[in-house]
């Protein structure tokens, strides 16, 4: 008897003590200071913030170099860098009025959707004004915010052209097929690479620019040492816009890929023009006779190459990087391509569009909102268990005890998988508690010491439980933020429920 | 059985008025998801949030609004309201200035009045932005999906499992109860304005997972009852 008091007195401490960690933590000292080492709750869109922005379509004017081809536009062009680098605003705008219309702005709309899927955000709110065609955008707030915001309004054009007539192009956004992101490993590292495929015509197209007008001259070792130059300076740019992603991650990675890469570009046209010079006259003539094509992405430049061999299969690998073995730049690279990729993936805006008011909003939702309704809960599970004890006396009582060290433990076990806690959550949480009541409520009706009894009602409370685990292992998986909290949150509880019951609650209460 | 169905008639008497309203007013969307208007103010000193609730709240009455803090400093809000005319606008604005201009004026010593007034926002420097409503369409697309495939692997298991049943009875309860206690939710959450959002589609969620859960103990109930008859018989 004395036995029996002293192992319910120790359950009872392992209680207290599994409840006062959850529910008020361990605090060390830190610096001064005392500190909870128990892990925090990972707090949602919901109930912690989000970025909100707006994308504006842009009132920008097209802006034209000396040859009359288009550079950017006057968003991106103030009229100083207009008039020192001799370029000129065109009279006519980025969106033309034709282009203003609500079938473009529903399209613009499905892309970004599209676009906001493909970058991994997991829950969103979007809404279009559909007279002015500004979308509204409510996104979660995380490392990779920066790089979505500064990516979603790329135009996700591509275009092959001639490199000395703009005029001529060759390839356009209707003979794209798919871009994808591809590595190599050799001795001197990994190379990751931009895999761009055409369409059937695309493919005509490249094959037959390939073996003629485009095709890197036999004779001209110079020039083709140059066009290794340029492959070699492009991977060199990629490497670096890469590391400077890393220390900036809100930069716009295509932008600086491009952009540097186009750099580059012309170094490597200077390269070949200094070592042209240096060459005999005879060569330097040839080198002139090579003809090139230039690749855009997006309207930015991204490389201006001839081909060394025939292009069979229709596409064009773009080297990220030079070969390396950093694991981080490689990744970087990755990411990169993979976000080009996938803005390309997507289709083609129809519209341009300028983001604005993009700032980060904490949550309308306030800890004592969500205070208020978990006391609510709270309140309805005691009056539940005040039943309990008048119907089940000492039973019910420790199956209380068992009850508050359950919720303790789910408390610390979404902390510790790294659940996120939103609202969808928070219901899933209310769903556990009444479940894990039910459960105690049958269990506590038959005689716990039976084992056949006790197994077969515990199998059978198992198997009205299956259905719903099954949906909630379904929804974990769900890339949908609502869906997949509450998921969790229940394949958890479920988990716990089966096994907490049958190696705690059991002994507590037997 | 009288009782079921008079049950039975008010539950569709009650979805035929809920898609009623739906059909002519829509649903009374939760300000989130609604046409809005909003307006940010701020200061260098911090904005207690409490603070701005009453001001709007004196300003704009019953119209609905919230007040979020915009970044991280403490020091800008955004006010989010149904609705926000220019007179009201520029009453929130001066009701801001008093109360944080006025005071910080008079602790800031003697220095120049000129410094405090310069800090005072101006009503035309704060622009009302107007943000477009979410579609019903848009907010529900991301759960119908998942929805379906939950919905067609469980009747699957239960037409399975309780074949001893009847699987035409359960084929059909298991695809019909669901979708009717949605449809029941969803009426009476258009009926009764209840604003539509955030919480109305997570309660949307857990009620169908409870309503698999309540019918999985039901025929489990039977197919045991089945079995013991079954048992006795023999």
């Amino acid at each position: 008897m004395k036995k029996n008091k002293l192992v319910l007195a120790a359950k009872i401490l392992a209680v207290v003590i599994i409840c006062l960690i959850a529910f008020v933590g361990i605090y060390v000292q830190k610096a001064n200071k005392m500190e909870n080492v128990v892990k925090d709750y990972k707090l949602g869109k919901d109930l912690e913030g989000y970025r909100e922005f707006t994308l504006k379509i842009s009132d920008a004017y097209k802006v034209l170099d000396s040859d009359g081809n288009e550079v950017g536009n006057t968003d991106t062009y103030d009229d100083n860098s207009i008039s020192s680098n001799k370029y000129t605003k065109s009279e006519e705008k980025v969106n033309s009025k034709d282009s203003l219309t609500a079938e473009n702005y529903e399209k613009s709309k499905e892309i970004i959707e599209k676009r906001l899927k493909s970058f991994g955000v997991k829950d969103y709110n979007i809404s279009l004004d559909k007279s002015t065609g500004e979308i509204y955008l409510q996104i979660p707030e995380n490392s990779d915010t920066d790089k979505i915001v500064s990516n979603i309004t790329e135009l996700g054009t591509i275009e092959l052209k001639d490199s000395e007539d703009n005029s001529k192009v060759y390839l356009t956004s209707s003979n794209f097929e798919k871009a994808k992101t591809l590595y190599n490993r050799t001795s001197s590292g990994t190379v990751v690479y931009l895999e761009l495929q055409f369409n059937k015509d695309g493919k005509n197209t490249l094959k037959n620019l390939s073996e003629n007008d485009y095709k890197t001259l036999e004779n001209t070792n110079n020039t083709t040492s140059d066009s290794n130059t340029t492959s070699e300076n492009t991977n060199e740019s990629s490497n670096k816009s890469s590391e400077n992603n890393t220390d900036e991650s809100s930069e716009d990675t295509t932008n600086t890929t491009s952009e540097e890469t186009k750099d580059n570009s012309k170094n490597a046209e200077d390269a070949s023009n200094e070592s042209s010079e240096d060459s005999s006259d005879n060569s330097s003539k040839k080198s002139e006779t090579q003809k090139k094509v230039t690749l855009y992405i997006s309207g930015n430049q991204i490389i201006s190459t001839s081909f060394d061999d025939v292009i069979e299969n229709g596409a064009i690998d773009l080297s990220m990087s030079q070969a390396s073995t950093d694991e981080k730049a490689v990744s970087d690279s990755l990411q990169s391509a993979s976000t080009i990729a996938n803005i390309l993936n997507n289709g083609e805006l129809p519209l341009t569009y300028n983001v604005d008011e993009n700032q980060y909003v904490k949550t309308d939702i306030t800890t004592n909102s969500v205070k208020i309704a978990l006391t609510i809960v709270g309140v309805i599970i005691a009056i539940g268990f005040v039943y309990l004890i008048i119907k089940f006396k000492l039973k019910g009582v420790l199956a209380l005890i068992s009850y508050i060290c359950f919720i303790a433990l789910a408390t610390l076990l979404l902390r510790y998988t790294n659940v996120e806690i939103s609202l969808s959550a928070i219901v899933a949480g209310i769903i556990i508690a009444i479940l894990n009541y039910l459960f105690n409520f049958k269990m506590l009706k038959i005689d716990v010491q039976d084992k056949k009894e006790y197994n077969k009602t515990y199998l059978q409370l198992l198997m009205n439980l299956l259905p719903i685990y099954a949906i909630s292992i379904i929804f974990c998986f769900i890339s949908w933020t609502v869906l997949s909290d509450f998921g969790m949150v229940m394949f958890w509880g479920i988990t716990l429920i089966a096994i907490y019951n049958r190696l705690i609650t059991k002994h507590i209460v037997d | 059985m009288k009782l079921k169905n008079i049950i039975y008639i008010i539950i569709c008497l009650i979805i035929v008025a809920g898609i009623v309203v739906w059909k002519t007013a829509g649903f009374n969307m939760e300000l989130q998801y609604s046409s809005r208007k909003q307006i940010e103010l701020t200061n260098k000193t911090g904005i207690e949030i409490s603070d701005i609730k009453k001001m709007v709240s004196e300003v704009l009455g019953n119209t609905r609004f919230i007040v979020q803090p915009v970044e991280t400093f403490g020091n800008a809000v955004s006010i989010v309201a149904e609705d926000m005319t220019e007179e009201q606008k520029n009453s929130i604005v001066e009701k801001f200035n008093e109360k944080y201009y006025s005071e910080d004026s008079s602790e800031e010593d003697k220095e120049s009045s000129d410094k405090s007034s310069d800090k005072k926002i101006d009503n035309d420097d704060i622009k009302i932005v107007s943000i477009p409503f979410t579609r019903v369409k848009d907010v529900i697309k991301p759960y119908i999906l998942p929805g379906i495939i939950t919905l067609v692997l469980v009747t699957m298991y239960f037409t399975i499992r309780f074949r001893r049943l009847g699987y035409k009875k359960i084929f059909a309860k298991t695809l019909i109860v669901p979708v009717v206690a949605e449809t029941l939710m969803f009426s009476i959450i258009a009926i009764t304005r209840i604003p539509f959002g955030r919480i109305a589609i997570t309660l949307g969620i857990a009620l169908y997972l409870m309503t698999i859960f309540v019918l999985t103990n039901k025929f489990e109930n039977e197919r045991i009852k089945i079995l013991e008859e079954l048992e006795n018989n023999n």
